[in-house]
């Protein structure tokens, strides 16, 4: 062979010796659970994922959404103009609801998937860790978290899988437990988190906020505990005192001026009156907040000078807004009859004022159908997109007093209960009650607490959401109605689960 | 790979020049002055020669470099030829020449100006003229197909020395002994023929080109093999075969050519992708795509990024997979073979069980330069649109309903809204390839350049590819490199159709085509696009608001350097890198007036890259050797490839002036987005074959791959892929005297190959970051969650196939066909499956459950007319393929039915297929409807969702059709599929007037006596049948007989496709996919919202210049 060959061979063969046969895979842009959560700042990074799942509760999402419609205050119509139009929630609003629903298919995934699943695989992830010791605080709110996680299942679904580890062991699924069991395990999960966590009064608000403190916990606590004859069959009433009173009396909780106050963009922790809330900052990729997006009338692009226009979907009741006394600042919230600008002109569409009426279609509704509720309002929210940086608040001092003042209502302290929902009544300029009834409380909530995510959980205590009448809703529905159909797809990756009664499909 | 076939056709005249050129040069010959006078002067040529043991080969290259002249032999007559040794200077060519052919067995002869070697007329001598003088003098003429003269054709007396050549008006004479003889005409390349005399004095005779006989040499896995010893299933359709007009993807070039192969569309997108399924389909949840080997390195189909678009509350763009070959032009393709059983495809092991896909790239010949061009301009138009309401009809059913939806927000026009976003497309392409090469080196260069515009408003796409191939050959041909080097790149703006308008307020330039208001004019009174907010936007907007742009590269380059080492011993050592790129650029402007399009963005930008590469290396030693009556080939190699890829993606937006497009993101005022990601594996092989003939009879094949894969868990990275398979060609044997079988094979072969067509680390525990944050004391945390766990039992998905087939040829071959039976079962699928929740992750890849797919596959082709004037050749090919799933379990999970291809837009329902034990992969899930109640509301049988349908088809089957007349030259192809069923999901979602007055709906609601109330349910009501045969591509092309020198060939023609269409369905099309899954595998029979068909009607040219 010539020269020049064999030097070509040579560098052939070098090229081709130089090819390895090692198989190992190259994570790149993954991480090993194993060489990771080595310190509280890895750990909350973990966390943070909880926190950005749960804010789906309290978000423009389907967790909340399935705890909105079907109530007396929330209604998406479809549009004639040709937009809106969503069966999903159609058949939830008329009780027709199946286990194919993708809200609710949604819900569950948001909330098993996203909330407890993650919880699980980053608990046992924390424990592992040889920093585990110094790890106490993320445990216990990864704990707290996915009890939270678990609140809302037992809420939706009630009877639901009981899971504790990362991974299911596919020889033997889990079936569902009992929902006063599920309760129990909310509970104690609550209870023993809550010893951990940190006091409102010891954290500096600064650098801590919105992470659960202790007294987040109490108000979860007295949540579960004023619904608990409702998921047990028990009433636990002094229970939720005893929680309300262990916010109060830190003394660092207080109703704002306004109600309104609490959902303004400026605010970021600052209220005495929130307790648990979720932060937001879209220009950062870190949490969206839609309301005005989804709720408002296209002309509110003018009178609140959006870079944006709504979309003009979200809508509420007649039945909502005859709660309101006229003088209710909370009523003023609410956007209803002909419209205007702050300054009192008339806000025009077309030459003509927008003048809102209620809901006549839930199919071909006119764009004007429909009175809107402005939670987060536009005053120095930044908008990214059509998403406000307004944080999103799941639980305030209000309830404390409106939770606490229906407990001692239904064990029989009458005056307390007239107290505290007076209390919470005149910060709005609503006319004090002289005496209170039961449903006092459940229309106080609703007034206060208005697209809050509250509403059908009230409802069902209070029995309105199977014996209630309102637009569209004309029948009597059977208790069944109180839990939601386990989505079809869980029943098909785990057959020892079994559908909720009166589902059939 | 390609060497092969070249060396093969063209071995036997090497090292002179193509039959072709020479016929060319015959042909010029004749209009020469005179023959004696070229004679004269050719033999005058001084010729200075220094051999010693030289080859006749070695010495007619020296000559022909010193002289120009062409030189031609029979290579079987060489063979025995006595090394030259001679001393020439400055002498005559003649005289040179003399010495040469001086004690050899072999002589020449000049005819015009070409120099003939053939046998010397063994002992022809005078003596025996009394003989002679009874011998009869048999004349005649030797022709080629086309009837054009035949020169050098060996005409020899069967079972004597004597032969004669034909000269170079194809005339011969020769003197046989009695009228009982036999004549034996020979020549490369063509069949050889035996003629009985029979008392004749006059035989004309036309030779058949041997290129689609059994001696037909088809690529395979790291080879090629001649048709008749084939032992396993392969569909090999060579560039004459394929299906032809512009703007054809390679995939289509096939398209109901091979039996067994099924490929349809994606959509009528320019440029569209495809679905393929070799024998059925048997992954569940991973692809079903075959594995493509160009120019022998494979490419990885599943790292083929796809810059995705979706997310931003917006469904508006484009989902579809980019079609793996785009970049490849159809032109450049030389063959595709298709490995259809275990024994054809286990060669390429691991990834072998979709089958395996074949292409082999044109190379250079060795002679004279030629230039070729082909070229067309087209026009397409959209073959079907979808019968919504016109305006008036709108009026009508809306003064139907009751209130409030009575009421009609009518501004007075009546626009047909597709009209408005449809268009004739016109489009041209060209092509131009230079090839040309000495006996050593040898090249061809052809570079493309196409521009289409696509049928909806806005799209098109502008190809442009280079192919370069260089062969060289060292140390007595010993020695030998290939090297190809392919480029190709794609730029297109793509319309914003998308098939994956999921939500409520999901949009598609089509979709709003379909539903807006058909009395809105386009334009209001300012000249603005009229929108409906908050939803409906203008149909035609979406061309100008809307910027899509993907630009998509390839290179592929290999080099092959292949060595001799000792007959029969060689070695070649691939090398091979293959680069892609997508990039994708994506504007949408600032929202006008009221349009919903770009709302609460204020201008957004994306910019998207995804790159991928892989390298190859591979080592294969061969052995070739015949010992009497046995044939071995022999080859072991070793072969590794790294597949890399990273993508990343910015978006910005809300921007000062809509100027600045993608091309000043840091202009936009909110804080871009970005996100990016890296990927890699390797796969390292070792693999052998053995191919061992017996006396032409029987066959055997024998085959082993053990791959090794880094995507596979710690306990399961190698696997084993044996596969075997015989052959016996019944027709060889003594015993067998069936007169019109002209050939028969038996063959039998069984295997196994896998699947590891998987994503990267999805055996590992995993964790991952996103673009997502959280704020905490005002710092944004980075969010970190569980991503995957951990599968160290990971492994192969394995498929078992038996193949039992039949090739026979009838009446000397004038009629053949291969029938095929094959069953394949696949196990240890690798089945992405919902973890039961509560998990971390939703999903995990796990090896479980099994599928069978059993059928028959039919390939019949015959010539049924041959006459001098007239031709028709026809092709028929048929398959039937049964598909069934046997389990979906395993000792571990205890699998339930697994739903999928959720329902999309507005209609209700979950998921709407189902994969069951039992049935078949598409089989549809859902309500029967049982039809229309008093109220008008549907109604469904009891018992829930059942079986409703099932999208695959009973048989598919393909009819190519070949018919000449003189000059002309039709073909026509004919494909269809039988007995499958369709899920109209547009249809389920605008068949009904509850959309109504938002959104149009289909004309079918006038008159379908449903209810305004009813909702739009997935029910069998929107089970079509999908059968259907379609006029795929007609081509009359003229060949223009030119008498140039400088022209070799010219011809014209015209095509057409998607000529007509026979189908029941009433969607757009039968075979539109939709990508409603978002996974990049369209799931089989949904028809959603899909980018309609084209008919394409083009004119062009092609032209060959020497």
């Amino acid at each position: 062979m010539k020269f020049k060959y064999k030097i070509y061979f040579a560098m052939l063969s070098a090229v081709v010796l130089g090819s390895c046969t090692k198989l190992n895979e190259d994570t790149f842009d993954k991480l090993s659970p194993s060489n990771f959560f080595n310190n509280e700042t890895e750990a909350i990074a973990g966390v943070a994922v909880l926190y950005s799942n749960l804010a789906q509760v309290a978000s423009v999402s389907a967790p909340w959404t399935i705890s909105e419609i079907g109530t007396d205050e929330f209604v998406v119509p479809g549009r004639a103009s040709g937009g809106w139009y969503d069966q999903n929630n159609m058949d939830i609003m008329l009780r027709q609801t199946n286990s194919n629903n993708v809200q609710v298919g949604n819900a569950w995934t948001n909330i098993f998937s996203g909330g407890i699943g993650k919880a699980n695989g980053l608990i046992a992830n924390l424990n592992q860790s040889s920093a585990a010791a110094s790890l106490k605080i993320e445990i216990a709110e990864a704990r707290a978290l996915r009890a939270y996680f678990y609140f809302y299942a037992l809420d939706f679904w009630g009877n639901v899988p009981i899971v504790t580890t990362p991974k299911l062991d596919q020889t033997n699924l889990p079936s569902n437990s009992p929902r006063a069991d599920v309760f129990k395990f909310v509970e104690s999960e609550w209870l023993a988190a809550a010893k951990d966590l940190p006091s409102v009064k010891t954290v500096n608000k600064a650098t801590y906020y919105p992470r659960l403190t202790q007294e987040a916990v109490y108000m979860a606590l007295a949540t579960l505990y004023l619904n608990a004859e409702v998921y047990t069959g028990t009433a636990r009433w002094s229970d939720a005192i005893t929680m309300c009173d262990n916010i109060t009396k830190t003394g660092s909780y207080a109703l704002e001026a306004n109600t309104v106050d609490n959902f303004k963009a400026t605010n970021k922790g600052n209220t005495k009156e929130t307790i648990f809330a979720f932060s937001i900052d879209p220009a950062k990729s870190a949490g969206t907040n839609p309301f005005i997006l989804y709720s408002q009338p296209a002309a509110d692009q003018q009178r609140y000078g959006l870079n944006f226009t709504p979309a003009n979907g979200f809508s509420t009741f007649q039945e909502a807004l005859d709660r309101y006394e006229n003088q209710d600042n909370r009523k003023k919230l609410l956007e209803y009859g002909p419209q205007t600008y702050p300054d009192g002109r008339p806000l025009l569409v077309n030459g003509t004022q927008l003048n809102l009426v209620q809901v006549v279609s839930y199919t071909a509704a006119l764009d004007n159908e429909g009175y809107r509720v402005l939670k987060y309002v536009p005053d120095g929210a930044v908008y990214t997109g059509g998403n406000g940086n307004n944080d999103l608040v799941l639980t305030r001092y209000a309830d404390v007093l409106l939770t606490e003042g229906e407990a001692m209502f239904r064990s029989g302290n009458v005056g307390g209960a007239l107290g505290l929902i007076n209390q919470v009544r005149t910060r709005s300029n609503a006319t004090p009650l002289l005496t209170v009834t039961l449903k006092d409380f459940e229309n106080e909530r609703g007034r206060e607490f208005i697209w809050e995510g509250h509403r059908r959980r009230d409802m069902i205590r209070f029995g309105d959401y199977f014996t209630g009448k309102w637009t569209f809703k004309t029948t009597t529905d059977a208790q069944t109605w109180g839990l939601y159909p386990i989505p079809a797809a869980q029943l098909a990756t785990n057959p020892n689960l079994k559908q909720n009664p009166g589902y059939t499909n | 790979m390609y060497k092969k076939i070249a060396e093969s056709r063209f071995r036997d005249i090497s090292p002179l020049l193509p039959k072709i050129l020479l016929r060319m040069k015959f042909t010029v010959l004749l209009l020469a002055v005179t023959l004696l006078q070229a004679k004269a002067s050719i033999f005058a040529q001084k010729i200075n020669l220094s051999v010693k043991d030289a080859s006749l080969t070695e010495v007619i290259t020296k000559i022909r470099m010193q002289t120009q002249i062409d030189i031609l032999y029979n290579n079987s007559a060489v063979s025995g030829m006595k090394p030259i040794t001679l001393e020439a200077k400055n002498e005559d060519l003649k005289v040179v020449l003399n010495k040469c052919f001086k004690d050899q067995p072999l002589t020449y002869k000049m005819v015009g100006n070409t120099i003939l070697i053939t046998a010397k007329p063994a002992e022809e001598p005078a003596p025996l003229e009394n003989e002679q003088r009874t011998a009869i003098a048999i004349t005649g003429k030797v022709t080629d197909e086309k009837g054009l003269p035949l020169p050098g054709v060996t005409v020899k007396i069967k079972n004597s020395q004597t032969a004669v050549a034909s000269d170079v008006n194809g005339s011969y004479k020769i003197n046989v002994p009695d009228a009982s003889a036999v004549l034996v005409f020979s020549f490369v390349g063509y069949e050889q023929q035996e003629i009985a005399v029979a008392g004749r004095t006059t035989i004309n005779i036309s030779m058949k080109a041997q290129n689609t006989g059994l001696n037909e040499i088809v690529v395979i896995g790291y080879g090629t093999q001649k048709a008749k010893d084939l032992t396993g299933a392969v569909s090999f359709v060579t560039a004459e075969n394929m299906n032809k007009g512009p703007q054809l993807t390679p995939q289509q070039l096939l398209q109901g050519k091979a039996a067994g192969v099924n490929i349809s569309q994606n959509s009528g997108k320019p440029g569209a992708s495809n679905s393929i399924r070799i024998r059925g389909g048997q992954s569940l949840t991973q692809s079903n795509e075959p594995l493509y080997v160009i120019d022998g390195v494979p490419i990885a189909v599943s790292n083929l990024g796809q810059a995705n678009i979706a997310g931003n509350g917006s469904d508006v763009f484009d989902q579809e997979p980019i079609n793996p070959l785009q970049t490849l032009n159809p032109n450049d393709i030389e063959s595709i073979s298709v490995l259809k059983d275990a024994s054809a495809a286990a060669i390429y092991g691991s990834r072998a069980a979709n089958g395996v896909i074949v292409i082999t790239t044109k190379s250079g010949k060795a002679g004279q330069t030629q230039v070729s061009y082909n070229g067309s301009v087209g026009v397409a138009d959209v073959a079907k649109k979808l019968g919504m309401l016109t305006a008036d009809q709108y009026r009508a059913v809306i003064k139907t309903l009751p209130s409030p939806a009575n009421i009609i927000d009518d501004k007075g026009a009546n626009t047909n809204w597709q009209d408005e976003i449809y268009r004739s497309a016109f489009s041209h392409d060209h092509n131009v390839a230079l090839s040309g090469g000495t006996n050593s080196t040898s090249y061809r260069v052809s570079l493309g350049y196409g521009k289409q515009q696509g049928i909806v408003i806005g799209s098109n796409i502008e190809q442009a590819n280079i192919l370069a191939s260089l062969t060289h050959k060292a140390l007595n041909d010993r020695l030998k490199f290939d090297l190809k080097l392919n480029y190709g790149q794609n730029k297109s703006n793509v319309a914003p159709i998308s098939n994956t308008v999921g939500s409520e307020a999901g949009t598609s330039m089509n979709y709003e085509a379909y539903v807006f208001n058909p009395t809105y004019p386009v334009y209001d009174p300012n000249g603005n696009y009229y929108n409906i907010p908050a939803y409906r936007v203008n149909p035609v907007s979406f061309s100008t608001e809307i910027i899509d742009q993907k630009l998509n590269q390839r290179l592929l380059g290999n080099l092959t350097t292949s060595y001799k080492i000792i007959d029969p011993l060689s070695v070649s050592v691939t090398l091979g890198y293959t680069r892609n790129s997508t990039d994708r650029n994506s504007y949408i402007y600032k929202s006008k007036g009221n349009s919903p399009l770009g709302n609460t963005l204020n201008g957004y930008a994306s910019v998207q890259k995804f790159d991928d590469y892989s390298k190859l290396m591979e080592t294969i030693l061969r052995f070739n050797k015949s010992y009497g009556k046995h044939d071995i080939e022999a080859l072991a190699g070793y072969s590794y490839q790294y597949f890399f890829s990273e993508s990343d993606r910015i978006t910005a937006n809300n921007f000062l002036s809509d100027n600045f497009q993608w091309y000043a993101l840091a202009a936009g005022a909110a804080a871009p987005t970005v996100s990016s990601s890296v990927g890699s594996n390797k796969l390292a092989s070792m693999y052998g074959r053995v191919n061992y003939g017996f006396d032409n009879r029987f066959l055997v094949t024998g085959t082993l791959r053990r791959d090794g894969s880094s995507r596979f868990g710690a306990s399961s990275k190698w696997g084993y892929f044996p596969s075997g398979s015989v052959a016996w060609r019944l027709s060889q044997e003594k015993f067998f005297h069936v007169k019109p079988i002209s050939d028969l094979k038996l063959r039998v072969s069984y295997g196994t190959t896998g699947n590891q067509d998987i994503g990267n680390l999805l055996s590992l525990n995993l964790l991952s970051t996103g673009s997502a944050g959280y704020i905490i004391g005002g710092q944004r945390v980075t969010i970190v969650s569980q991503n995957q766990l951990a599968n160290p039992d990971l492994k192969w998905e394995s498929t078992k196939q038996l193949d039992i087939g039949l090739n026979f040829g009838l009446f000397e071959n004038r009629i053949h066909g291969v029938v095929d039976y094959y069953r394949k079962r696949t196990d240890d699928l690798l089945l992405q499956i919902n973890l039961p929740q509560p998990s971390p992750v939703p999903t995990q890849t796990v090896n479980v459950g099994s599928v069978e797919n059993k059928g028959i596959e039919v390939e019949l082709g015959a010539t049924i007319i041959d006459h001098k004037d007239f031709g028709w050749d026809a092709n028929v090919v048929f398959s039937r393929n049964v598909n069934k799933v046997l389990s979906l379990s395993n000792s571990l999970y205890k699998g339930s039915n697994i739903t999928s291809a959720r329902v999309q837009g507005l209609v209700s329902g979950g998921d709407t297929q189902i994969i069951m034990p039992g049935q078949p992969l598409g089989t549809f899930y859902g309500p029967v409807y049982t039809g229309l109640n008093a109220q008008g509301l549907e109604t469904y049988a009891p018992g829930g969702s059942q079986i409703i349908g099932n999208a695959q088809p009973n048989f598919t089957y393909g009819f190519s059709n070949t018919f000449t007349y003189k000059h002309f030259t039709l073909n026509a192809n004919l494909r269809g599929m039988a007995g499958n069923k369709i899920y109209n999901l547009t249809a389920n979602n605008l068949g009904y007037k509850i959309l109504l007055p938002g959104r149009n709906a289909l004309a079918s609601v006038q008159n379908d006596g449903v209810a305004y109330t009813q909702k739009q349910i997935y029910s069998s009501r929107w089970i079509e049948s999908g059968s259907f045969a379609r006029l795929d591509n007609a081509t009359l092309s003229y060949d223009i007989a030119v008498r140039s020198k400088k022209v070799s060939a010219l011809r014209v023609f015209v095509n057409g496709q998607n000529l007509f269409l026979i189908t029941k369905y009433s969607g757009v099309d039968p075979e539109v996919n939709a990508e409603v899954t978002r996974t990049g595998t369209a799931p089989l029979g949904i028809d959603y919202l899909g980018y309609p068909r084209a008919r394409t009607i083009s004119a062009g040219v092609n032209v060959t210049f020497n």
